[in-house]
């Protein structure tokens, strides 16, 4: 049931007699204004407070006297005389209504009075500006919340950095020592994930120098998968490699065994590798690739070659260990041998016969660019098209 | 993006006339000069623009490097110039905009003839060498500190909103969709360059005729600063509004319109 202040009561009012059908005396105009449950307060269109209500008193502390003549920006705080003279005024001015700002109001005693905010500007007959009416909420439960929640964020933005920072960590470790170069030789690298806020993949790259020094190793993998999981496989293989290899085996046993360790690795169940032993000084070369690309050859006065030879199934997918294949090439002094996954020139769009194509065809126009710089143009040319965005990794030696 | 998509750049008024630049200070957009620019449209090519990342001004307009500085605000503007071949400017900023607009004149001097500067600041923090700005640090975080509380309604409080206006009924969506644009990185962005910048040093080097608009009560440029900026001003005048707050050309368009074209009319 409703009742207005100046009603007489319902037409069953006075059979029932009952007390709710009676006038309210406290509900008149200005008691609903004084004693509303918001604050109110009306002020010229250049903020001079002209009229406020009894509940603003009550919350602030103020008395009528303090307020009046004063302008209601300078009751804010903190932050809240720009807002107010940069969003709030023209936001008034323009639209003719604010909702919802929240600020905080100066209290007689000092303390701050987080409130939410709406205003309405009254216009005159010639549509200038005649009144402001603002009402003011107590937000004080809300605004409690609303710090939470900015907290919250802050606290998982601040979790985000150390992610990245533990993600940078981790590519750092798991790449660790890939060789730049040595006697005889230079290794240039490049490396980019796939997953831009995450520095990791299941790509990785690696030279080092075999026990006595005479033979560098390379090898150049890709574990099916994404993200953090790939990577920890993708660590492990590498790894793995480094301590095969020690261990006298060639290009096939290597892959051999390493095929028999794939699968103990819970996150790698399939993998591709290639990988190349150099002699250094004589430049032969003997290389196996198990599913992976072929690498390619730059050699003096020739045209860039692919290397097909020993060529077995992607890790992970069998045969049994001892069939893998191997092959060799001589390394002239001058020429150049790059390992690389297939993110740099696969594309959904295309047949691999094409992408490798364009691939030999970029190197043949780049060749002699010095390391670095074919790395980065190779690498910027073929990507130019990309289309689903892969892991990257390019491994370049030069004799 | 070309430069006119960018900056969200609106021209009005004859195609060869004299050019008037109009730039929005911090907060809001070009609407600020809706009730401004328009007193000039007869005689004045005129060029309204959006900072990068505000109002219709796309969020991947804004470059963290470039907006790291009021230089990258002012490379924006001579942008505009250039691309519309905009010369013997006449140079309209509001708030911080205004000196945007003297460091893009300090840059390019031959470009602008004049400049208008509404409630303009060099510096908004006090100094330890006895220059008064009217902030101190602790304003700056507060400040952040609102924009932070007033994003979570951002985008709902400045629900649509039903124009006095009926002259021009589009206003209204026109305006929500502007005013609750901007994301409130780029806004704490801007306001930290804005409220961080010291721009003291380009006044001397102003060869254009200046006009410095100061407000009375104005609690981002008060008129001491109002002052600073009139006396290191080469060639400037200073004109007082009786007009009080930061935002003459919302809150008292007549007025400021008679001072620019006082300004405009001595030569």
């Amino acid at each position: 049931m409703s009742v207005g202040g100046g009603s007489e009561g319902g037409g069953a009012g006075g059979a029932d007699g009952g007390p709710s059908e009676a006038p309210i005396p406290l509900e008149t105009a200005e008691d609903l204004y004084d004693r509303a449950p918001c604050g109110y307060l009306s002020t010229r269109p250049d903020g001079t407070i002209v009229r406020l209500n009894r509940t603003l008193l009550d919350w602030t502390g103020h008395t009528a006297d303090e307020l009046l003549g004063r302008r209601f920006v300078d009751l804010l705080r903190g932050g809240g005389p720009i807002f107010h003279e940069t969003h709030f005024q023209p936001l008034l001015l323009i639209q003719g209504e604010v909702r919802e700002i929240a600020f905080d109001l100066t209290c007689a005693d000092g303390t701050a009075l987080p409130v939410l905010v709406n205003a309405v500007l009254v216009r005159d007959g010639a549509g200038e500006p005649l009144v402001v009416r603002i009402v003011v909420y107590d937000a004080t439960a809300r605004h409690g919340y609303e710090q939470e929640l900015l907290r919250a964020r802050l606290r998982a933005e601040a979790s985000e950095l150390q992610l990245r920072g533990v993600a940078e960590t981790l590519q750092r470790s798991l790449m660790h020592g890939t060789l730049t170069g040595g006697d005889g030789f230079t290794v240039e690298t490049l490396y980019r994930p796939a997953v831009e806020s995450l520095e990791v993949g299941g790509d990785w790259h690696d030279a080092f120098a075999l026990p006595g020094g005479a033979t560098v190793a390379l090898s150049v993998g890709d574990v099916v998968g994404r993200g953090i999981r790939a990577a920890c496989a993708m660590g492990q293989l590498r790894s793995a490699i480094r301590a095969i290899a020690t261990t006298g085996a060639g290009p096939a046993d290597t892959l051999d065994l390493l095929g028999a360790f794939v699968g103990g690795v819970p996150d790698a169940k399939v993998a591709t590798v290639a990988y190349a032993q150099l002699h250094v000084a004589t430049g032969e070369l003997r290389y196996a690739c198990a599913g992976h690309l072929p690498p390619l050859l730059l050699a003096p006065g020739r045209d860039v070659e692919l290397l097909w030879d020993g060529r077995s199934r992607p890790l992970g997918l069998g045969p049994a260990a001892g069939t893998t294949a191997e092959g060799v090439v001589a390394i002239a002094p001058g020429a150049r041998v790059v390992l690389y996954t297939d993110g740099l020139v696969e594309r959904r769009t295309r047949d691999i016969d094409d992408s490798l194509g364009r691939l030999t065809e970029t190197a043949e126009r780049l060749r002699d660019r010095p390391p670095h710089e074919f790395v980065a143009s190779l690498t910027d040319e073929l990507l130019a098209d990309e289309d689903n965005r892969d892991d990257v990794c390019v491994l370049c030696l030069d004799r | 993006m070309d430069v006119v998509e960018r900056s969200n750049v609106t021209v009005r008024g004859p195609a060869v006339g004299p050019a008037m630049v109009f730039a929005h200070g911090f907060g809001c957009d070009q609407h600020l000069w809706r009730l401004v620019a328009p007193a000039f449209e007869d005689r004045y090519r005129t060029v309204l623009y959006d900072l990068a990342g505000f109002g219709g001004s796309p969020v991947s307009s804004f470059d963290p490097e470039r907006h790291g500085t009021l230089q990258g605000y002012a490379d924006d503007l001579l942008d505009v110039c250039r691309a519309l071949d905009l010369r013997d400017v006449t140079f309209v900023g509001h708030s911080v905009s205004a000196m945007i607009g003297v460091r893009a004149a300090v840059e390019e001097p031959d470009r602008f003839a004049r400049l208008v500067l509404v409630c303009p600041s060099p510096r908004y923090l006090d100094d330890d060498d006895g220059y008064v700005g009217g902030f101190s640090a602790a304003d700056i975080d507060g400040l952040l500190d609102s924009l932070d509380r007033n994003y979570l309604g951002w985008s709902s409080a400045m629900a649509p909103v039903i124009m006095a206006n009926e002259d021009r009924p589009a206003l209204g969506e026109e305006l929500t969709n502007s005013f609750c644009r901007t994301d409130p990185r780029v806004a704490k962005a801007f306001a930290r360059v804005t409220f961080l910048s010291d721009s003291r040093a380009d006044l001397p080097r102003v060869r254009a005729r200046s006009l410095v608009l100061q407000c009375a009560h104005d609690a981002i440029a008060p008129t001491v600063v109002g002052e600073y900026v009139h006396e290191h001003l080469p060639s400037s005048e200073l004109v007082l509004l009786d007009a009080t707050g930061h935002c003459p050309n919302l809150s008292a368009p007549t007025e400021t319109v008679a001072a620019i074209e006082a300004f405009l009319e001595a030569g």
